[in-house]
């Protein structure tokens, strides 16, 4: 062996032992440049030996024949080559896309608020009502799905050893079994309706929204399936509504809210005629001023209401309160301090009024009316053609025309009195048009009842209760005293065109005395 | 069910249609006398005919006994102011099953149309 031969040819592996590489160096006595030197070199790098050597060392061999070392220097050929490993993949949880974009917008609102931003230019256009920064999930809802770690793939270096793969890292996301469910497919699923929060490294669902500020521009409208609690108040023209109750500590503006169930305001609401409430169930505040109240139960006011319209399916029960100004409706009984002002604001107190219901009946009597009245014109005609005894085919045929006249009419009315009788005993088991005044009852203050409208011509001190009495006029009654005396007596009386009299009801159905 | 009204008084035709839709019959064919029926008669094959007697071109006496030449079975109700015994033998003989005299309630109609349908189902 010539060494000198030997020292211009070698074969190197890579630091990262993925490949092996022929080198010639120019110099050297081509006839020394053969398989078995190249395969000893090879050997004594540990290089792994086999076919696939052999046949990379035969195509250098085959690529050194046609090469031109003086020409172009060192000859270098890649003859073993060695497998990468993968590394694994960290564990990932994507949110759904919908989530993920109140999820940014959120994040966006909050760096606005911290620098005290606008927004941007192209935010210009958008009613930021309308975009809600609350993730809001329901039950069942997919949340997102989970990318378990996956362990990598081993590589093989040139020496045919394992190069390890680095294994992925399972990270730590905690999701609350209570509310959250993780399937073996990586599906993550809320259990429960609610908020869905991503704090730190866990992930849970409230079913109650807290929200610690106002309900403003930050959060944007509130649509919640749950309970909604907020700490401060809510600002104009935004909307809350919940699936469950809304309780506010701070003022509400001219905002509409709606809850399925209650309605608590720690403060009260000044609505300058355009906020609203919608409560299924009770309205509790300490003042309302200038709203619209839907209320399907129980109203419950403790300083006052004040040039509001209100519709109060159950009671109105504020024993301290003043009503003043506006229009409040009452299908059960209603107890407050005063009604009306010395200053003469026009206040209306509707009893035993359910609008919808009241409004229905007034509607069916005045078909009934007409149906009636039409069978009565008909039988009226059928008894002067009796009365003229002339017989002719004529006048079978009116007589038969005029009959079947009378005998439509009364068909169609059978069906109205049953929907009527409906209707007024579902108004009658509901209805107590009863009002109890602790305080005053202001001259001005104009009371409907039993189809009557009365506009008191002087104030009334309390304690007292406004009633109808068995033949259904309105009387005052001192409940000091006892007495008892019409209001005709105090009031100007007059009949109230927006409800019906129970004396245009059908004898059967007045209440009995 | 298939039924004609025979009857000169448009008001009269529509009473009875009110009637009958109210017994749940919608498939109804209007003539104004005789001669308009029996142009019909053959195109429509009613189930039932109800026909008045006093008609201007052809009266209800000889539509019915025109009608029964070709068909003795479809049952024909008379709806007509002629209430005298002899008119109502005539009107038998010439082939009419059931009678009604004008005036009638719309109960009393309904109930000769829903027994003359019975009578012929049995």
């Amino acid at each position: 062996m010539d060494t000198q031969d030997d020292n211009l040819i070698s074969v190197k592996v890579s630091s990262d032992r993925l490949e092996a590489t022929l080198t010639v160096m120019p110099g050297i006595d081509r006839n020394y440049v053969n398989s078995d030197v190249v395969l000893a070199k090879a050997v004594a790098q540990a290089i792994q030996t086999g076919s696939a050597l052999t046949k990379r060392i035969s195509e250098a061999l085959i690529a050194f024949g046609d090469y031109d070392l003086v020409e172009r220097g060192a000859f270098q050929y890649v003859i073993a080559k060695g497998q990468a490993s993968e590394d694994g993949q960290d564990s990932q949880f994507t949110l759904e896309t919908e989530l993920a974009v109140i999820q940014q917008l959120s994040k966006k609102r909050a760096l606005q608020a911290e620098k005290d931003t606008k927004a941007d230019e192209d935010d210009e256009h958008l009613d930021h009502r309308e975009r809600s920064v609350i993730m809001v999930v329901k039950a069942g809802q997919r949340l997102g799905q989970i990318k378990h770690a996956t362990d990598g793939i081993d590589g093989t270096d040139v020496c045919g050893n394992t190069i390890s793969a680095k294994p992925g890292v399972q990270a730590s996301l905690q999701f609350d079994s209570q509310s959250i469910e993780c399937h073996d497919n990586g599906a993550v699923i809320a259990k429960i309706a609610g908020q869905l929060l991503l704090e730190g490294d866990s992930a849970h669902i409230n079913p109650t929204l807290v929200i610690n500020e106002y309900v403003d521009y930050s959060t944007g409208n509130i649509d919640f399936p749950g309970k909604v609690e907020v700490f401060e108040g809510i600002r104009d023209c935004f909307e809350v509504v919940s699936g469950q109750s809304i309780t506010v500590s701070g003022l509400v503006e001219a905002a509409d809210l709606v809850a399925a169930r209650d309605i608590e305001l720690h403060g009260g609401i000044s609505g300058r005629d355009k906020g609203t409430l919608h409560a299924g169930r009770d309205i509790h505040a300490h003042y309302l001023n200038a709203a619209v109240c839907k209320v399907g139960r129980d109203l419950i006011v403790e300083k006052e209401i004040c040039d509001c319209t209100v519709v109060v399916t159950g009671s109105v029960r504020s024993p301290s309160s003043r009503i003043m100004g506006g229009h409040v409706s009452v299908l059960g009984t209603c107890e407050c301090w005063q009604v009306g002002s010395e200053a003469g604001a026009h206040t209306i107190l509707s009893l035993g009024r359910a609008d919808a219901l009241d409004g229905l009946v007034r509607d069916t009597l005045k078909l009934i009316g007409k149906l009636s009245a039409k069978a009565a014109k008909a039988k009226a005609q059928m008894q002067e053609l009796n009365d003229n005894p002339e017989a002719s085919s004529l006048k079978a045929e009116m007589m038969t025309s005029l009959k079947f006249e009378a005998s439509e009419a009364e068909s169609k009315k059978k069906p109205l009195m049953a929907a009527l009788e409906g209707t007024y005993k579902l108004i009658e088991e509901k209805s107590e048009p009863t009002l109890t005044v602790q305080g005053l009852l202001c001259q001005g203050s104009e009371i409907r009842a039993g189809g009557h409208k009365a506009v008191f011509t002087q104030s009334i001190q309390g304690p007292l209760t406004i009633r109808l009495d068995e033949i259904g006029e309105m009387v005052c009654v001192d409940l000091k005293s006892g007495s008892v005396t019409p209001v005709k007596n105090m009031a100007k009386l007059s009949p109230d065109e927006s409800s019906f009299s129970r004396q245009e009801l059908p004898a059967g159905l007045r209440k009995a005395a | 069910m298939k039924i004609m009204l025979v009857d000169d008084s448009k008001t009269m035709r529509s009473i009875q249609k009110s009637v009958l839709g109210q017994l749940g019959y919608s498939e109804i064919e209007e003539a104004c006398d005789g001669q308009d029926a029996l142009s019909k008669v053959g195109a429509f094959q009613p189930d039932l005919l109800l026909v008045d007697w006093n008609m201007p071109n052809m009266d209800g006496i000889t539509f019915v006994k025109n009608y029964r030449q070709s068909n003795k079975t479809t049952p024909i109700i008379m709806v007509t102011t002629e209430s005298e015994k002899s008119r109502v033998i005539e009107a038998i003989k010439a082939g009419v099953n059931n009678y009604v005299v004008k005036p009638f309630t719309p109960d009393a109609l309904s109930q000769r149309i829903t027994e003359t349908l019975s009578k012929k189902a049995a």
